[in-house]
């Protein structure tokens, strides 16, 4: 291969760009503090599910959900959404059960104050393992 | 040998973003305007827009690559903002990459500078074309 000066400046330019990027949201993520406890993991769960907050939900899992469960997590959360009219349905999570220290596990039971959602009722057993130094969902199993 | 290399480092990044676009819009269980609308609703924007990107991506670079023999700045500029968005989203969700996506990662990243690289003429050739 022949010598290619602008080609190469430009790759060169291209992995500096791409360790910069990287670098910086690594050491963003790193700044936001991992749990290292089942309560803590329960604490911030349920303040990801009460923001409905995407990153901070897919921060305390394990490893990526599989189709399933992300298929079941979005069908759930339409039809709370269709049987209360609207997209932001108020939701109340109770924490309980809450059993080890960096491993364990946690149950949560989701109940709403929505007129069309009363009486209706989900209770879920969380399993927390350790990642490392962190905590983590690594599953959660229907208590219904 | 620099066409032929250029040649397979455009085919790696053409299909690691086919897989990459395919497993977010086939893969989720999610429809692509879906997610996207749904990332941005829930105080994602940054993640709306890279999922948007990846997922036209595909159809970006196949312009881009036919448009090569013109002039290789969109080849360029497509490729490194679909490396960019990828290192931002595995940077940014390291636990959810499976370790033999960190090497298909970094192989993908060699496949691209590659044909970053042989995307401009060898000097030699610009010097004899002058």
């Amino acid at each position: 291969m022949r010598s290619n000066s602008l080609g190469w400046i430009i790759a060169g330019a291209i992995v500096i760009v791409l360790a910069l990027a990287g670098g910086v949201t690594a050491i963003v993520l790193a700044s936001g503090g991992d749990p290292t406890s089942v309560q803590e993991v329960a604490d911030k769960a349920v303040d990801a599910a009460e923001d409905l907050d995407v990153d901070a939900g897919i921060d305390l899992l394990c490893d990526a959900p599989s189709k399933e469960d992300r298929e079941g997590l979005e069908s759930l959360i339409d039809e709370a959404q269709d049987d209360a009219d609207t997209d932001d349905p108020d939701v109340d999570y109770e924490v309980s059960h809450v059993k080890g220290d960096a491993e364990g596990s946690f149950e949560v039971r989701i109940t709403s104050s929505e007129k069309d959602l009363a009486g209706k009722e989900l209770a879920f057993r969380v399993v927390v393992e350790k990642d490392g130094d962190r905590s983590c969902i690594a599953d959660a199993e229907s208590l219904d | 040998m620099r066409s032929t290399a250029g040649w397979l480092g455009r085919v790696i990044v053409l299909a690691a973003s086919l897989a990459v676009a395919g497993s977010l819009t086939l893969g989720l269980g999610v429809g692509p305007w879906r997610l996207v609308t749904w990332l941005g609703r829930h105080g994602s924007p940054v993640h709306a827009a890279i999922a948007a990107w990846l997922i036209a991506a595909p159809a970006v670079l196949l312009v881009a690559a036919a448009l090569r023999r013109r002039t290789s700045w969109p080849w360029v500029g497509a490729t490194t903002l679909f490396l960019l968005a990828l290192t931002v989203a595995v940077a940014r969700f390291p636990h959810l990459v499976p370790t033999r996506g960190w090497v298909l990662l970094a192989a993908l990243l060699v496949a691209a500078l590659v044909s970053v690289v042989t995307a401009f003429p060898a000097d030699a050739e610009e010097d004899q074309s002058v």
